[in-house]
C-alpha cells in the first residue's frame, strides 16, 4: 500500500523535530506527467513519468542542507536518509548571513482559481487529437511541416514546516508548443501555456505558427545597425522577463544582477510597471503558498519606471529588514508568474506608428549576458522577423542579433500593448511571464554574416 | 514488494515483450549527488540527491514509448509498462512510416571509471573544507563578488534491451563552478565564469591545480577591468586559446553534426543544422580544420564506452580536413540514414529519452609552432577565453565575445589587454577562415550541454590546441 504524502512529511517533520533542528521544510510530492514530442508534422514519442518524491530542508545551528529523496518505498528508508541528511548537516559549516525561515503559520490560504482541472486525468485519451489539429491549422496556413511537444502534469502536495504551515494541494498544467515551417529558413512559433484545460487551443497555437511561418517567407539576411523595434509577448518573456528576474537579493549579492543598487530609481520609461504575482488565475507557477509555506501575492517591482521592490523568501526579508513576499525558493527567492501592465497601444496601432525603420522580432533565443551585473547582453532572434516602415510591414529579413543592454532597452520603451498573454516556452522562457508586445526604441542589431 | 534496480529491468523487459512490444530496452539508474555552494564565502547550502528509478523505452506498432518510474513494484511496472504501450499505439496515427532502429550487435559488458579518491569515499566534512580552500584561492585578490560550487555524482548504471544487451557502468564525476566579478575603481565590470569537470575523484582537484588556477584568474580580472583597452576596429586576425577552441567546436560543429537535429527532430527546441542530409563528403571549412568527438578519453566529463542503447563508443571525426565527415547518431537516426548508430545516444539520467549527443569535441591539434602563429599577423587578437556566446538554432551566426584578451601586433603577441573583442561571424565563414593549430596536446574545458525535452545537461569536455588561427574576422 502507498503511502500517504502527509503521513510521509508528518513523520518526517516530526523526526527531524525530536532530533533537534531549529527550522525544517518538508515536501511530499507525487505526480503523473506525460509528454508527446513531434517533429516533421508526425509524433516522435510518447512519454510518461510517474514521480514520487520528498524534499527536505533543514538547518540545525545555521547549518543548512537539503536533500530530494525519491525512494520512499517504507518509512523505514526514509528515516535511514534522514539521518543521513542529518549527519550530513553536521558536517555543514555555519552560514552567519542566516535569518530564518517563517514562523507565522499555521496561515489562511486563499483559493486561487484555475490552478487544478480535474480533467486532465483524462486528457491522455484524446491529447494526440489536439496535436493534429495544430498540424493541420499551421499547413492550412501553408506550412510545409512543424515539431513541437505537448506536455501535461497532475500532481499532488503536502507541504509541512516547523513555522507551522501546512498546505495541501492538487496542481495540473499543460505546455504546448509548435513550431511550424515553410523551409528551414522560414518559420514560426505558437504557444498555448497554463493550468486549466478550457484555456487549452493547441489549434490557435498552430495557426499562428503556420501563419507567421508564411509571412516570414523570401526573408532575406539584413544588415546591422540601430532600429527601432518591436518586441512579441514571447521576446519580451524572454529579454524583459530575464531583466525583470534580476530584481531579487540573492542575484544581487551574488553579482549577477543590474538592479543592484538601483532601488527606488527610474530604471525604465513611465509606461512600465511589472509585478511578480503568484495569485493570477491560470498561471503556470501560481500558487496558494511558496516553498516554505508563505502565502503567495501580488507584489510590486516595478511601478511608472520605479523600481520598487524586490522578491524575497523570509531569510532575505529578515536581512533587508522587511517582509517575505512569498516567493520562497528556501535556497534563493524564485519569482511566481512575472506580470506586466498592459499599455495603451492596439498591436496595428505599433505598426501603424512605426513610420521610421522598425524591427518586428517574433521570437528570440540564446540570450546570454555578457554582463550580468551591467546587464550587457545579447539574444538571436530566430523565427519570422519583419522590418516595418512607413506603417507598414515591408518585408521579412534573417540573421540578426540583439546586442544591447537591459538598462537601454528597459529605458527606451515607447509604447506597450494594451493585452497580455502567458509566455513559457523550453529553456528561453522559464518563468511564466504575463506579456504585452512592446515597441523600443534604438535597439541595437549584429550580424555574423561579415 | 520493491524490486532492486538490477531485477526491475529485467522484469520490465520480459513483461513488455509479453505484452507486445517489438523491441524494449531499460536503465536503472542509482545516482548519488552531493553539492556545496558557497557565496561570497558564506556557505549557503549543501545538498545531497540519492536517486534511483528506471527508464523504460519501447517500439510497439511501429511507435515509440517511454516510461520512468521511481517505485519500482511489479504493480508499478506493469502499470507504467501498460501506459507506455497505449500512448504510443495511440500515437501511431500520426506517424508516417514506422520508427525503426539501425542494426547493431548485442554486447555485453561491465566497466568503469577509474577514480582514485571516489566521492562516495571522502567524507562531506572534507569536501566542505575543500570548497573553502578553493573559495579563499579566489578571495586574495580583493573581488567584490564571488560564488562557487562543488558537485559529485557516483552514477551506476545498467541497461538492458531485448536484443540481449547487457552493460553496466560506474562512473563517478566531480565538477567545479566558479563565477568571480572584478570592479575597477572607474566602474569597469567583468564577470570571469569557470567550469572544471571529470570523471574520476577528487583527485582531479589537484591535477587542475585549482588553487593557483583561481588565483591567476582573480589577478588578471583585476588587470582587465583596470588596463583593458577598447579592440581595433575593421579586418583582424584571431588566434583563440583551448577554451574558445572548444567552444567553436562544440557550438559550430558538434551541435549541427547531430543527425537528429538534421532530421529535424529538435527543431522546435534546440533547432536543426545548416547542414543539410546530404552534406556528408562536402566542404564545410579550410583543409586545416579537423574537428573530433571522443567519449573513450580516460577521465574525461563526456566519458563513455557504451552508449545509452547499449553500442560500444570510439571517437568520430566530424569534420575531416575540412570536408563533413562524420554525423552524431542514435539507432533511430542512423536507420534513417541506412548507416550504423555512432553510438552517441545519451540521456541525463533514468527518467529521460536517450537522444544523439555530443561527448568531448574539439578541434585537433594542426602543425604550427607557436611564434610560427602568430609571424604574419600584423594586426590581431589572441582570444584565451570567452564570457558571453550565442548561435542561431542552425547553427550558423555565432558570436563569442572575448574575456581575456591580448594585442598580436607586427608578428608578436604582445601584453596589451583589450576590453571584451567579438568575434561574430557565420559557420562556414568562421570554419574557411581557421586556417592553422598550434602542435601538441589538446587542452580541455568543461561544460554541461542543453538539448531535448525536457531539457537534458550531460557533462561534455570542449577543447582544442594552445592555439587556433582565424584569418581576417571584421570587429
Amino acid at each position: 500500500m502507498e503511502i500517504s504524502l502527509s503521513e510521509l512529511a508528518d513523520t518526517s517533520l516530526s523526526f527531524l523535530v525530536k532530533e533537534g533542528v531549529d527550522d525544517a521544510v518538508i515536501a511530499a510530492n507525487r505526480s503523473l506527467s506525460h509528454q508527446i514530442r513531434f517533429s516533421n508534422n508526425e509524433v516522435s514519442i510518447s512519454k510518461r513519468w510517474h514521480t514520487v518524491n520528498l524534499s527536505v530542508y533543514l538547518v540545525k545551528e545555521k547549518k543548512i542542507a537539503s536533500t530530494d529523496l525519491n525512494d520512499i518505498s517504507s518509512l523505514d528508508r526514509v528515516t535511514a536518509a534522514l539521518k543521513d541528511l542529518l549527519s550530513f548537516v553536521n558536517s555543514m559549516k555555519e552560514n552567519p548571513e542566516y535569518r530564518g525561515i517563517s514562523e507565522g503559520g499555521p496561515f489562511d490560504y486563499q483559493t486561487i482559481p484555475q490552478t487544478y482541472d480535474p480533467s486532465i486525468k483524462d486528457f491522455p485519451d484524446y491529447a494526440i487529437d489536439n496535436i493534429e489539429e495544430a498540424i493541420n491549422a499551421a499547413m492550412a496556413e501553408g506550412a510545409t511541416s512543424s515539431a513541437g511537444i505537448l506536455q501535461w502534469l497532475d500532481g499532488e502536495e503536502f507541504l509541512k514546516t516547523t513555522g507551522n504551515a501546512e498546505v495541501d494541494r492538487q496542481r495540473s498544467h499543460f505546455l504546448f508548443q509548435i513550431r511550424s515551417f515553410l523551409s528551414p529558413t522560414e518559420s514560426g512559433q505558437g504557444i498555448c501555456v497554463g493550468r486549466d484545460l478550457a484555456t487549452f487551443n493547441a489549434a490557435q497555437a498552430g495557426q499562428n505558427a503556420g501563419e507567421l511561418a508564411r509571412q516570414s517567407r523570401g526573408g532575406k539576411a539584413a544588415k546591422g545597425g540601430t532600429f527601432n523595434a518591436i518586441f512579441a509577448p514571447t521576446v519580451v518573456g524572454d529579454i524583459i522577463g530575464s531583466a525583470i528576474e534580476a530584481a531579487n537579493p540573492f542575484l544581487v549579492e551574488a553579482g549577477r544582477s543590474w538592479l543592484g543598487d538601483k532601488l527606488g530609481q527610474q530604471i525604465s520609461s513611465e509606461e512600465f510597471s511589472a509585478y511578480d504575482d503568484g495569485t493570477i488565475p491560470n498561471g503556470f507557477r501560481s500558487a496558494e503558498a511558496d516553498a516554505e509555506g508563505v502565502p503567495t501575492k501580488k507584489t510590486l517591482l516595478i511601478e511608472n519606471g520605479v523600481l520598487k521592490g524586490l522578491i524575497h523568501n523570509t531569510n532575505t526579508a529578515r536581512k533587508a529588514e522587511t517582509e517575505s513576499t512569498g516567493n520562497a525558493g528556501l535556497v534563493l527567492p524564485e519569482n511566481t508568474n512575472i506580470a506586466i501592465d498592459p499599455g495603451s497601444y492596439r498591436f496595428d496601432e505599433m505598426i501603424a506608428e512605426s513610420k521610421s525603420p522598425t524591427i518586428y522580432v517574433s521570437n528570440c533565443w540564446y540570450s546570454r549576458a555578457a554582463s550580468p551585473i551591467e546587464g550587457v547582453f545579447s539574444s538571436v532572434p530566430r523565427d519570422a522577423m519583419f522590418l516595418i516602415e512607413n506603417g507598414e510591414i515591408q518585408r521579412p529579413i534573417r540573421e540578426l542579433r540583439i546586442s544591447d543592454s537591459y538598462p537601454n532597452v528597459m529605458r527606451n520603451i515607447i509604447a506597450i500593448q494594451n493585452k497580455v498573454r502567458q509566455v513559457k516556452w523550453w529553456l528561453e522562457v522559464i518563468t511564466p511571464v504575463f506579456a504585452p508586445a512592446i515597441m523600443i526604441k534604438d535597439v541595437k542589431f549584429t550580424t555574423g554574416t561579415q | 514488494m520493491t524490486l532492486e534496480g538490477r531485477d526491475a529491468a529485467d522484469l520490465a523487459i520480459e513483461l513488455a515483450m509479453a505484452k507486445g512490444a517489438q523491441f524494449a530496452e531499460a536503465r536503472f539508474v542509482q545516482g548519488c549527488v552531493n553539492q556545496f555552494l558557497l557565496k561570497n564565502g558564506n556557505p549557503e547550502i549543501g545538498a545531497f540527491e540519492r536517486s534511483s528509478g528506471l527508464g523504460l523505452r519501447l517500439i510497439v506498432d511501429g511507435a515509440a514509448g517511454f516510461a520512468s518510474m521511481n517505485v519500482l513494484t511489479q504493480k508499478s511496472l506493469e502499470e507504467s509498462i501498460s501506459a507506455a504501450l497505449k500512448i504510443a499505439r495511440t500515437s501511431r496515427s500520426l506517424r508516417r512510416a514506422p520508427l525503426q532502429l539501425s542494426e547493431e550487435p548485442a554486447n555485453t559488458a561491465t566497466y568503469e571509471a577509474k577514480a582514485l579518491d571516489k566521492p562516495v569515499d571522502k567524507h562531506p566534512e572534507d569536501k566542505v573544507r575543500l570548497l573553502g580552500e578553493i573559495d579563499a584561492s579566489m578571495a586574495t585578490h580583493q573581488l567584490p563578488f564571488r560564488f562557487c560550487l562543488l558537485w559529485d555524482n557516483d552514477e551506476r548504471k545498467y541497461y538492458v534491451n531485448s536484443e540481449g544487451s547487457r552493460i553496466e557502468s560506474y562512473i563517478p564525476r566531480v565538477m567545479f563552478f566558479g563565477v568571480m566579478t572584478a570592479i575597477s575603481s572607474n566602474g569597469q565590470m567583468e564577470q570571469s565564469m569557470i567550469m572544471k569537470g571529470a570523471s574520476g575523484g577528487y583527485e582531479w582537484i589537484e591535477r587542475w591545480n585549482l588553487y593557483e588556477f583561481l588565483t591567476k584568474e582573480a589577478e588578471t580580472l583585476n588587470k582587465i577591468v583596470s588596463e583593458a583597452t577598447a579592440p581595433p576596429t575593421g579586418n583582424v586576425d584571431f588566434v583563440v586559446g583551448p577554451n574558445v577552441a572548444g567552444i567553436i567546436a562544440h557550438e559550430n560543429c558538434g551541435h549541427p553534426s547531430e543527425a537528429d537535429r538534421i532530421l529535424g527532430r529538435e527543431a522546435a527546441q534546440a533547432g536543426e543544422s545548416y547542414l543539410a542530409p546530404d552534406f556528408l563528403g562536402e566542404r564545410v571549412g579550410n583543409d586545416s580544420l579537423t574537428i573530433i568527438d571522443d567519449p573513450t578519453i580516460e577521465g574525461s566529463f563526456g566519458y563513455f564506452l557504451y552508449d545509452d542503447e547499449g553500442v560500444k563508443t570510439r571517437p568520430k571525426t566530424l569534420i575531416k580536413e575540412g570536408v563533413f565527415n562524420e554525423m552524431i547518431h542514435n539507432r533511430e537516426s542512423a536507420f534513417i540514414f541506412g548507416t550504423h548508430s555512432t553510438a552517441a545516444s545519451r540521456s541525463e539520467t533514468f527518467s529521460r529519452e536517450p537522444i544523439p549527443r555530443m561527448s568531448n569535441t574539439f578541434i585537433a591539434p594542426g602543425e604550427l609552432n607557436w611564434d610560427e602563429i602568430f609571424e604574419d599577423i600584423k594586426l590581431g587578437i589572441y582570444m584565451i577565453n570567452f564570457t558571453e556566446w550565442n548561435i542561431d538554432d542552425r547553427r550558423f551566426q555565432s558570436k563569442y565575445i572575448g574575456m581575456e584578451c591580448y594585442l598580436i601586433k607586427n608578428g608578436e603577441l604582445t601584453s596589451e589587454l583589450i576590453k571584451r573583442p567579438v568575434l561574430e561571424t557565420t559557420t562556414t565563414d568562421l570554419f574557411e577562415a581557421i586556417d592553422g593549430s598550434a602542435k601538441g596536446d589538446v587542452e580541455f574545458t568543461a561544460a554541461l550541454c542543453g538539448k531535448g525535452d525536457p531539457p537534458q545537461a550531460v557533462p561534455v569536455w570542449a577543447g582544442g590546441s594552445r592555439g587556433t588561427r582565424i584569418r581576417n574576422i571584421r570587429i
